[in-house]
């Protein structure tokens, strides 16, 4: 025969069941899907808006959808028997993978000095050698299209005039450009709202369970 | 009114002085017998004025190599006192007055780090020339002088800047400062309030080699460590023209001092916490060797040290 005791030292055992499945659901269909999109919208307008000149081709723009498909595939919730754990994307943490991906890397970790986007072409014309062969980035770009980032140094700008007659080269959006922080408004939103997350959703169990008359 | 800085802007400077002159003390190249070029002055200049700069031709061999007057750096303005054998503070303060007359323990600019010879290789007194040190020049106003031929002078090997420069700054080794958030919450009880300010330092550098010696060393400087905020009464210790605040007025060394007191404001000091450091690796293209087109430089020896600079105040 159970006790009064032992009858609600189950209730509270599954109260908190419920709330860690309550709470994981909130965050699956709620909170992390906000996540996602605060994190997309500074993409577009840290990143994306930046570049002005439509011939760059480092444009963040062509990185946008590896950029999401890695955003959703993130491990937002560890859980384990104590507790879980939500885990907001960061530098740090993001798997910058993915060749493509680390163009987005770079230039969140800032870039000093002033560089230009050279292709094949354009460095064999001006110095009548290939580049160095080196992995790519993004593999998928055909050969004749990749682009080599080139300090943009006294010497060249004179090989420059002298090659092309004229300033050819595009300029790297992102020269000189400071580390941006992408992750950080949405891990300042995590932390100011996590509380008040937990809140809503002891209050939407203890509501369902005053309704269902558990004691 | 009387203007006085805000509280961000001397921790920032005070930040900025622990890593110049106490972090990186140990990062200063020394200079001896370098010629001297009289520099044409414009016609509205003042007759008398003559103003030479060191020759640094010895910087261009290598397009890479730090210039002793890029941005971030200039020549040594404290003397570096030795004490117990290894450690060195120049901030050793002397008595003497600021430059309002008022009697202080000051710190004072250097009187041992330049030193300026004759075409004899007679020393001339300190007292009659003036440095602008963030452009490695020397200032004489008086037709007596006799013309300085040598020069030796001390620089700072690393450049220090404060904002990540709108233009190509200087040569490695760069350390940028970058104070880019402040939190502040208040205590549980009473007025007062914790401030946090969340700092990165990004080193580049020209080898791994040198940025592991200057990332450590930085690491270490911060480390259970703090520093004090200067409450700069007189603004800093450098004019904008790079002379030493107050020189145009005094040729005494001891009645210009910089005042080094604290600022009221907060308590006790700066102290530095949730220390962290990683190399960034940003795999752009290199080259073979220095002398072909850089493809990458500053990027590719890169450290970035995190930190939070605390502060309590008592409003």
């Amino acid at each position: 025969m159970t006790t009064v005791l032992e009858k609600v030292k189950k209730n509270v055992k599954s109260y908190n069941d419920v709330l860690i499945d309550t709470f994981v659901k909130d965050l699956k269909d709620i909170y992390i899907p906000q996540i996602k999109e605060l994190i997309m919208a500074d993409y577009d307008s840290e990143l994306v808006a930046v570049v002005t000149n439509s011939k760059s081709k480092t444009n963040p723009l062509f990185y946008r959808e590896e950029f999401e498909i890695a955003l959703s595939e993130f491990e937002y919730i560890v859980k384990n028997e104590a507790h879980i754990t939500l885990r907001v994307p960061d530098i740090d943490n993001f798997p910058w993978t993915d060749g493509k991906l680390k163009i987005i890397l770079n230039i969140l970790e800032g870039t000093f000095g002033i560089y230009v986007e050279v292709t094949e072409q354009q460095y064999i014309q001006m110095y009548n050698k290939k580049p160095l062969s080196v992995e790519p980035y993004d593999k998928t770009v055909p050969l004749k299209e990749r682009v080599y980032l080139l300090r943009y140094t006294a010497p060249v700008r004179r090989r420059e005039k002298e090659v092309f007659g004229r300033l050819e080269l595009i300029r790297y959006p992102f020269s000189n450009s400071p580390p941006i922080r992408l992750f950080e408004p949405t891990v300042k939103f995590v932390e100011s709202n996590f509380k008040m997350w937990i809140g809503d959703s002891m209050k939407k169990v203890t509501k369902e369970y005053s309704k269902k008359g558990a004691y | 009114m009387s203007y006085e800085m805000r509280q961000l802007r001397k921790e920032d400077l005070s930040l900025y002085y622990y890593i110049k002159h106490i972090a990186l003390i140990d990062f200063i190249e020394s200079e001896e017998i370098a010629y001297l070029n009289r520099l044409e002055l414009h016609e509205s200049c003042e007759d008398n004025v003559r103003i030479y700069e060191a020759l640094t031709e010895w910087c261009n061999v290598d397009e890479v190599a730090p210039n002793p007057t890029e941005r971030g750096r200039g020549w040594v303005y404290l003397d570096c006192y030795t004490t117990s054998g290894t450690q060195c503070s120049p901030y050793t303060l002397v008595s003497g007055t600021d430059n309002n007359g008022v009697s202080i323990f000051g710190i004072q600019e250097q009187s041992n780090i330049v030193r300026l010879y004759d075409v004899n290789m007679q020393e001339i007194p300190n007292t009659d020339y003036m440095v602008d040190y963030i452009d490695g020049r020397i200032i004489i106003s008086d037709p007596t002088v006799p013309t300085p031929v040598y020069i030796d002078y001390s620089w700072y090997y690393i450049s220090v800047v404060d904002e990540w420069a709108a233009i190509e700054a200087a040569n490695p080794p760069v350390v940028v400062i970058d104070v880019h958030g402040t939190d502040k919450v208040g205590y549980q009880l009473g007025i007062g309030k914790k401030a946090i300010r969340k700092v990165d330092l990004h080193i580049f550098s020209s080898n791994p080699a040198e940025r592991n010696d200057i990332g450590e060393t930085l690491y270490d400087s911060l480390y259970n460590n703090s520093c004090p905020v200067y409450n700069f009464p007189d603004g800093t210790m450098l004019e904008y023209d790079g002379t030493w605040y107050g020189r145009k007025n005094t040729t005494d060394k001891l009645s210009s001092l910089f005042n080094p007191t604290t600022s009221t404001a907060i308590i006790g000091n700066l102290m530095f916490d949730n220390i962290t450091s990683r190399n960034i690796s940003l795999p752009l293209v290199m080259t073979r060797d220095r002398n072909e087109v850089m493809l990458s430089d500053l990027n590719a020896y890169r450290s970035k040290i995190s930190f939070d600079l605390v502060s309590y105040t008592r409003t």
